[in-house]
C-alpha cells in the first residue's frame, strides 16, 4: 500500500493495488485529441496509417511521398492519398493543493488521495504512450509539469506532486483560466479537487476548458466526515482556509449539514454535467482502485462514451 | 404552604435552593468551556447549517434548560420538607389530654387487680414525657385532664424530670364520674393554641389525646362533629395523635377492635312522682347489654341501703346491643313522722306542715356484672322517691267558692278524688294560688280559670318543667286570649289553641233529641290503649247517653297540632252532620271509590263476597243519610265485621268476617284506606288532649268539669255544658276517668323519675316568700363497695347561702356533685307570722339522685379506624394519626405535611423527568440518523479523527 511507504517518498502515490486493478485498462479520450504519436486516440490530423480517408489534388508543397501514382497513371493527374492519423493523448492533471485538501487523516487525507489518483492516472497514461502534464495549485500555480510521454516523465510528475504542499485557499477560476491558456492543444484535463470553492467561478472555469475542446474530467475528492459529519460532543470547528470558527454540538447540526452538503453535491454534479465535464465523487474512505476501475471501465464503454459525448456537447 | 414558604425564605434554604436551581446552567456553562477543536475545511456548509438550524436549536436548548431547572426546583421542593424543624430537632409544643370520663374506668383483670384504661393513659403520658425528652429539640408538654381543661395538671419541658413528676402526679389521678366528650378537648386545644399567639412553633403543635376511642364519641351522630373538629385542628397546622388506651390493645390493621362486654342500668323510674305510703308501686329499671354477646345477670334493689328481696330477680338473657326492662313492685313506707294536718288549718300552715315532713326514700338498683372487667360504675343507679300518706292534688277553681258548690267544677272533681284512697284534693281559689307551695302538688287542676297573673303562670311553667302536671278544664269563664297565650308551641302550659268563643248551647228540641233519639256516642276514644280511657273503652257505645252540650272548639288543628305526636288526643267529639253538600259530596266520592276497590271479583275473596256486598249496601245507604255517624258506623262495621254463624232456621250459611279479609296482606291497603276514611268521617273537635312539657304534662278538657255554669246570674243546670258529673246515665264514668286521669298525670312526662346526671348543671328555683334563704347541703355518694378502686365516702358539702331573692324567686345554686350519689338540700322556711319559729334542724327537705351517664358511657364499643385518622390536607396542614400506647411518637415528629407529600408532585416530577429525558435524547440526536445511519465514531476513520480532535479549554493552546 502506498500509505505504508515513507511519507516523503513520491512513489507512494503509485498504489500497487490500484495499478494492478487499472493497469489493464485504457484511459481513452472520449473525443479526438491532437497528438503525434500513434496511440489509442483519434487525431484531427491526417497521417501515416492504414486507415485510408480520401484523395485530394496535389498542391505544391505537399510531400510527394503521398502521391498516389496509381491514380496518376490512370488519370494523369496528381492526387495525394490521405490516411487517418492515430495520435497520442495530451493529458493535464490539475491537482488542488489548497489548505482544505489537507483535511483528513495525516496519512490519508484528501491531498494524498488526490495525488495518488493523479499518479495512478499518470502512470496509466504514460503506459499507453500518452503525454501527461501536471499542474498543482492553490491560490496560485505551485507546480507546472509540461506534458510528456516518456517513462522518466512519471518520476517528474511524482516529484512535483510530492513537492506541492498544501497552502492557501483555492483560486479556482484563475487556475482553470491559466490551465486553459497554457494547454495549447486540446486534450484531457483532469481536475483533482475538493471543490470547496465558489461554484460560479468553478463552472466558469470548467466552461472555459470545454470551450477550448478539452475533455474535462473532475475528480471531486471529499473526506467521509465532510459528507457524513459524524462528530460528537461540543466541538469548535475552525476554518482551514478562512478564519471562521463555530462552537456547536455537531449532532444538533448534522441533519442540516448533510442537507446543505447534499444540495452542494447536487449543484456541482448538475453543473459539471451541464458543462459536459465528467464528474466523479470520491470519498476518501472509498477504495481508489475500485473507483478508478469502475470509472475507466465505464469510460471505455462506447455506448456510454457516445451518450456522454452527446450530452457533453450539448 | 405558609411553613413551606418560610422554609424557602430561610437564608440557608434560599441559597441552597438557588444553587440547586442554577445547577443545570452552571453545568451548561462548564460544558461550554470543555470542547474539542476541529480544523474544518467545509466551514461554508457548517455555517450554512448553523444558520439554518439556529432558531430551532436555540428553542430546543431553552426548553431543555427550562425542564432541567424545573426538575431541580421540584426536587428541591421535595427535599425542602427535611429542612423543617422536626428532622433538624427544633422541637414542638405538645398538649396531652387525658380523657378522664367514666368510660375510662373500663378495666381489665391484671393479675388480680383492676387496671383501667385511665391507668394506660397515665402510663402513656409518662412514657411520652420521657421519650420526647430523648429526642432532639425542645418539646414543651402540657398535661390536661379532659374534665378540667382550664389549667394544666402538669407542664414543662420533656425530659426525665418531667417524666418523674408526671409519674408521681398522674398516677394519683382517677377517672371522674363524668360523661365527657373527648372531641371537646380538640376544640379547646385549638383555642389554647390560638390564644398562645404566633410565638409558638406552628409546625410542631401536636395534641396527644389519650382516650378510649369509643364509637359513641367518634362515630354515629358524633361522627360529623368529630371530623369537623379534627379538620379544624389540622387546618391550623397542628396534628392530632389519638392514642387508643382501651384494652385489649388495638391490633394493627384492625378496622374495628373488640372491646369489653358491659352491662349497665341506663334508667330507673317510678310509675308516679310520689309514692303513697303502703301502696304497691311499680318501678322499672332498664338494663342494657352493650357487649357483643348475649348476657344474663341478676337484679337487686335496695331501700335506703337495705336490700329489698321483693325486687330481687334474675334478668333474662339480653341479646347484644339490646336492653330489657326489669319491673319490680315495692310497698314503701315513710321514714319519718307524718304531718299533722286538719281541715281547719290555714292553707299555708297545711302546706308548710307537709313540707317540713317530707319523706324521701333512696332506692338503689344494682346488677351483678363481671367485677374485674368492663365498667363497674354503671351497674348501680339511684332514685329518690318521695313517700306521702296521700298525694295532694291542688284544685284551683276559677269560680271561687261558687265552684265548690254542687254542680261546680271543683265540687265534682273533689268528689271524684275524695273517693280515692291515694289522693287528697286541696281546693283553693285563684286568688289563693300565690300563697300555695306548688312543689307540694304533683298535679294542679285549673278549673274554669279566667286568667292568672304572669308570676303565677311562670311558677306553674317552672313547676311543670320540673315534672308536675297541670290539668285545665275550660268553662264559661275561660278567656281564649289568655290560654292561647300560654300555648307557646312546645313549652306552653296549655296544649291547644281555642276558638274565639265556645259552641252555642243546643236548642231545647235538639237537646232533647240528643238525649233520647241520637244513637251516636257523644264522645270517642281515638286511642283505645290510652291509660285514661282504656278502662271505659269497652263501654264506648254507651256514651250515646252522655251528651256534651257545649264545648270550647279548638282552632284549626294544623295551627296547634304539627302532626309530630306532641299533642295527643284522648277524647274526641264526633262529627254529627255534614256541614254542607260539598263536604258530603267529597266524602261520598271517597266512599264510592273505596267500594269500587273492594275485591268482589277476586277469586281469593270469594268466601267474603256476601260480606262485601252487605258492606257495600250499608255504606251506600249511609251515604244517603244526613248524619255523618251513619257513614262512620257503616265503615266501622265493615272494618270490624266478625261474620255470621250458620242459622239453620233461616237456612243461612255461615259467613266469615271481613276482619279476616282485611288482615290479609293483599287487602291491607284497602283496610288502611277504610280506617283513614272512618277517622275523617267520625272524629270531630278534641275534647281531652294532653302534651308533655319538660318533665311534666299539661292536660286540657275543652268542656267544663262541673254540670252548671257559675258566671253571672246563671247557675242553673240547664245552662251546664254537660251532665257528666251528675244527672246522666254515664256519670259513673266521670269518677272512673278522673281516677285514671290523676294516676296518668302522676306519671309526669317521659323522663319523669330519671335522676340528674353527674356533672350536669343544677339550679333550683324556689319562691322567696316561703324560704329564709339558708340552705344546707349534704351529699351521700353511692356505696363505695360497688365502685372498687374509686374514691368514696360521705361528702358533706356544708352550708351554703342562696342568692338574694330576685323577683320573688331564690336561685339555689349548688355545685353539682362530681360523683354519683344523693344530694339533700335542707331549706330553712321563712317565719310565718303566728306560727312557731322552725328549729335549726327543721327545714324543707328535697333530695336529688345523681347518676353517671350510663347510656353513653356504658357503651364501650370502639370506633372504626377510618374515623380516627385523617391524612394531611396539604401544605401547612396537620394530620390525625391513630396510635397505640408506646407507638407513633416518631411519626408525629416528622415535618408537617406539605405539597411535597402529595401524589401529584411526584407525578409532576416524573412527567418533567420523562420530558427532560425525551428532550435530552431529542437534542442529543440519538437515533436521528440519516439514510445512511449514524455510525458515529465506529468507523476507523472517525476513530482516528477522534484522536486528532483534542479537547481544549477556552483560551488554551489550540
Amino acid at each position: 500500500m502506498a500509505r505504508e511507504k515513507r511519507p516523503d517518498d513520491p512513489r507512494r502515490f503509485l498504489d500497487p493495488a490500484v495499478l494492478s486493478r487499472v493497469g489493464r485498462l485504457d484511459l481513452r479520450a472520449r473525443q479526438v485529441v491532437e497528438g503525434y504519436l500513434t496511440g489509442l486516440h483519434a487525431s484531427p490530423f491526417f497521417g501515416h496509417s492504414v486507415e485510408f480517408v480520401q484523395h485530394r489534388e496535389y498542391t505544391p508543397g505537399d510531400d510527394i511521398r503521398h502521391l498516389d501514382w496509381k491514380v496518376w497513371s490512370k488519370s494523369d493527374r496528381f492526387y495525394i492519398k490521405q490516411y487517418e492519423a492515430e495520435t497520442n493523448l495530451r493529458s493535464t492533471l490539475l491537482v488542488d493543493c489548497s489548505a482544505s485538501m489537507s483535511y483528513g487523516d495525516a496519512k490519508w487525507n484528501k491531498r494524498e488521495y488526490a495525488c495518488t489518483a493523479a499518479a495512478c492516472l499518470a502512470h496509466l497514461l504514460i503506459g499507453q504512450q500518452d503525454s501527461v502534464g501536471m499542474m498543482a495549485h492553490d491560490a496560485d500555480m505551485r507546480q507546472v509539469v509540461p506534458a510528456q510521454s516518456s517513462a522518466r516523465h512519471l518520476e517528474v510528475i511524482l516529484g512535483a506532486l510530492e513537492s506541492a504542499r498544501p497552502g492557501n485557499a483555492t483560486n479556482i477560476l484563475g487556475l482553470l483560466r491559466r490551465a486553459a491558456e497554457n494547454i495549447p492543444q486540446r486534450g484531457l484535463v483532469v481536475l483533482f479537487s475538493d471543490l470547496l470553492v465558489d461554484r460560479p467561478a468553478l463552472f466558469q472555469g470548467l466552461k472555459m476548458l470545454r470551450q477550448r475542446k478539452h475533455d474535462v474530467l473532475v475528480f471531486h475528492v471529499l473526506d467521509a466526515e465532510e459528507i457524513d459529519f459524524n462528530f460528537r460532543g461540543t466541538t469548535r470547528f475552525e476554518g482551514m482556509e478562512a478564519p471562521d470558527q463555530l462552537l456547536c454540538d455537531p449532532q444538533a447540526l448534522r441533519d442540516a449539514y448533510k442537507e446543505v452538503v447534499n444540495e452542494y453535491l447536487t449543484e456541482v454534479r448538475r453543473g459539471c454535467t451541464k458543462i459536459g465535464a465528467d464528474y466523479l465523487l470520491c470519498r476518501t474512505d472509498d477504495p481508489l482502485d475500485t473507483i478508478l476501475n469502475k470509472y475507466l471501465t465505464f469510460r471505455s464503454d462506447p455506448r456510454a462514451a457516445r451518450a456522454r459525448s452527446g450530452s457533453g456537447q450539448g | 404552604m405558609e411553613s413551606l414558604f418560610s422554609l424557602f425564605l430561610h437564608p440557608v434554604a434560599a441559597i441552597i435552593g438557588g444553587l440547586l436551581a442554577s445547577l443545570p446552567i452552571i453545568i451548561h456553562l462548564i460544558r461550554r468551556t470543555q470542547y474539542k477543536r476541529q480544523p474544518w475545511a467545509a466551514m461554508e456548509f457548517l455555517l450554512a447549517a448553523q444558520r439554518r438550524m439556529r432558531k430551532r436549536m436555540v428553542l430546543e436548548e431553552w426548553i431543555l434548560l427550562a425542564l432541567r431547572v424545573l426538575l431541580v426546583l421540584l426536587v428541591a421542593f421535595l427535599l425542602s420538607r427535611w429542612l423543617g424543624s422536626g428532622a433538624s430537632g427544633v422541637g414542638g409544643d405538645h398538649i396531652v389530654i387525658l380523657d378522664d370520663s367514666i368510660s375510662m374506668a373500663d378495666a381489665r383483670d391484671d393479675r388480680g387487680t383492676r387496671k383501667t384504661a385511665f391507668d394506660n393513659a397515665t402510663a402513656e403520658a409518662v412514657r411520652l414525657a420521657r421519650k420526647l425528652g430523648a429526642t432532639r429539640g425542645i418539646h414543651n408538654l402540657r398535661f390536661f385532664l379532659l374534665s378540667s381543661m382550664d389549667e394544666p395538671v402538669l407542664e414543662g419541658k420533656a425530659g426525665e424530670d418531667l417524666a418523674r413528676q408526671a409519674e408521681e402526679k398522674l398516677s394519683r389521678l382517677r377517672p371522674s364520674f363524668l360523661g365527657l366528650d373527648p372531641t371537646k378537648g380538640i376544640d379547646v386545644s385549638v383555642e389554647k393554641w390560638a390564644a398562645g399567639g404566633e410565638g409558638q412553633n406552628s409546625s410542631h403543635r401536636i395534641l396527644h389525646l389519650l382516650t378510649d376511642c369509643r364509637d359513641t364519641d367518634f362515630g354515629g351522630p358524633k361522627q360529623e362533629v368529630s371530623r369537623r373538629l379534627m379538620t379544624r385542628l389540622v387546618g391550623t397546622g397542628a396534628s392530632l395523635r389519638l392514642v387508643d388506651v382501651s384494652d385489649p390493645e388495638r391490633p394493627i390493621g384492625s378496622a374495628i377492635p373488640v372491646g369489653h362486654d358491659n352491662l349497665g342500668i341506663t334508667s330507673l323510674t317510678c310509675e308516679s312522682r310520689m309514692v303513697v305510703e303502703g301502696a304497691a308501686t311499680e318501678f322499672v329499671a332498664t338494663v342494657k347489654n352493650f357487649g357483643s354477646s348475649p348476657r344474663r345477670t341478676f337484679f337487686h334493689a335496695k331501700r335506703d341501703g337495705v336490700e329489698d328481696f321483693a325486687a330481687t330477680q334474675p334478668v333474662e338473657e339480653i341479646p347484644p346491643g339490646q336492653e330489657t326492662k326489669v319491673r319490680f313492685t315495692l310497698v314503701l313506707g315513710r321514714n319519718n313522722s307524718a304531718p299533722k294536718i286538719s281541715s281547719g288549718d290555714d292553707p299555708a300552715r297545711r302546706d308548710q306542715e307537709r313540707l317540713l315532713h317530707r319523706s324521701w326514700i333512696r332506692l338503689t338498683a344494682e346488677i351483678d356484672d363481671q367485677p374485674m372487667t368492663g365498667l363497674a360504675e354503671d351497674n348501680v343507679r339511684d332514685l329518690m322517691v318521695e313517700v306521702v300518706n296521700k298525694v295532694p292534688v291542688l284544685l284551683i277553681d276559677g269560680a271561687g267558692r261558687a265552684g265548690m258548690t254542687p254542680g261546680g267544677d271543683s265540687f265534682h272533681i273533689d268528689a271524684a278524688l275524695s273517693a280515692l284512697r291515694d289522693f287528697e284534693p286541696e281546693i283553693r281559689t285563684a286568688e289563693e294560688l300565690p300563697k300555695t307551695r306548688l312543689e307540694l302538688y304533683p298535679i294542679v287542676f285549673l278549673l274554669n280559670v279566667a286568667e292568672l297573673p304572669a308570676i303565677e303562670v311562670e311558677r306553674l311553667s317552672r313547676h311543670v318543667a320540673e315534672g308536675a302536671s297541670v290539668a285545665w278544664f275550660v268553662g264559661d269563664r275561660t278567656r281564649p286570649a289568655f290560654v292561647n297565650g300560654l300555648f307557646q308551641e312546645k313549652n306552653g302550659i296549655f296544649p291547644v289553641l281555642l276558638a274565639p268563643k265556645p259552641s252555642d248551647p243546643p236548642m231545647p228540641q235538639e237537646r232533647l233529641d240528643s238525649r233520647l233519639l241520637d244513637e251516636q256516642p257523644k264522645i270517642l276514644f281515638p286511642d283505645p290503649s290510652h291509660p285514661i280511657v282504656a278502662g271505659v273503652y269497652p263501654n264506648r257505645l254507651d256514651f250515646r247517653f252522655l251528651p256534651i252540650d257545649r264545648h270550647w272548639p279548638s282552632q284549626a288543628r294544623f295551627q296547634w297540632d304539627k302532626g309530630d305526636g306532641a299533642v295527643r288526643d284522648i277524647i274526641l267529639l264526633p262529627n254529627k252532620r255534614w256541614k254542607d253538600d260539598s263536604q258530603r259530596g267529597a266524602y261520598r266520592d271517597k266512599a264510592l271509590a273505596l267500594i269500587a276497590s273492594f275485591p268482589v271479583g277476586d277469586s281469593a275473596a270469594t268466601e267474603f263476597r256476601s260480606g262485601l256486598d252487605a258492606a257495600t249496601r250499608d255504606i251506600r245507604e249511609a251515604l244517603l243519610s244526613q248524619s255523618q255517624f251513619r257513614l262512620a258506623r257503616a265503615l266501622e262495621k265493615t272494618l270490624e265485621d266478625t261474620g255470621e254463624s250458620a242459622d239453620s232456621k233461616s237456612n243461612t250459611p255461615a259467613r266469615p268476617g271481613l276482619r279476616i279479609l282485611w288482615a290479609k296482606p293483599a287487602y291491607s291497603a284497602t283496610a288502611k284506606a277504610l280506617g283513614e276514611l272512618l277517622r275523617e268521617v267520625q272524629f270531630g273537635d278534641p275534647l281531652w288532649v294532653e302534651r308533655n312539657v319538660g318533665r311534666g304534662k299539661v292536660f286540657a278538657s275543652l268542656t267544663m268539669a262541673g254540670t252548671k255554669t257559675t258566671l253571672g246570674a246563671a247557675g242553673s243546670e240547664a245552662d251546664g255544658w254537660n251532665e257528666w258529673g251528675s244527672g246522666s246515665p254515664m256519670s259513673w264514668s266521670y269518677a272512673a276517668l278522673m281516677k285514671e286521669l290523676v294516676r296518668h298525670l302522676m306519671k309526669s312526662g317521659d323522663d319523669a323519675g330519671s335522676a340528674d346526671l353527674v356533672g350536669g348543671s343544677f339550679e333550683l328555683v324556689r319562691d322567696a316568700s316561703f324560704l329564709s334563704g339558708s340552705v344546707r347541703e349534704r351529699f351521700d355518694p353511692q356505696e363505695p363497695t360497688k365502685v372498687p378502686g374509686l374514691r368514696g365516702g360521705l361528702q358533706r358539702l356544708g352550708t351554703n347561702s342562696s342568692d338574694a331573692p330576685v323577683g320573688g324567686k331564690i336561685k339555689i345554686k349548688v355545685r353539682p356533685p362530681a360523683e354519683p350519689g344523693v344530694l339533700y338540700l335542707n331549706m330553712s322556711p321563712a317565719v310565718v307570722p303566728g306560727q312557731p319559729i322552725p328549729g335549726p334542724e327543721e327545714g324543707e327537705l328535697e333530695a336529688f339522685a345523681f347518676n353517671i351517664d350510663a347510656v353513653h358511657e356504658g357503651d364501650l364499643r370502639r370506633s372504626r379506624r377510618d374515623l380516627l385518622e385523617m391524612p394531611s390536607g396539604g401544605p401547612g396542614s396537620g394530620r390525625v394519626v391513630l396510635s397505640r400506647p408506646g407507638d407513633g411518637h416518631d411519626a408525629m415528629l416528622e415535618p408537617p405535611r406539605d405539597t411535597s407529600e402529595t401524589w401529584w408532585i411526584y407525578l409532576l416530577i416524573l412527567g418533567v423527568l420523562i420530558g427532560e429525558q425525551a428532550m435530552a435524547v431529542y437534542c442529543s440526536h440519538h437515533g436521528r440518523g440519516g439514510p445512511d445511519g449514524v455510525q458515529a465514531n465506529n468507523t476507523p476513520g472517525a476513530a482516528k479523527r477522534a484522536t486528532r480532535a483534542e479537547p481544549v479549554s477556552v483560551g488554551g493552546a489550540g
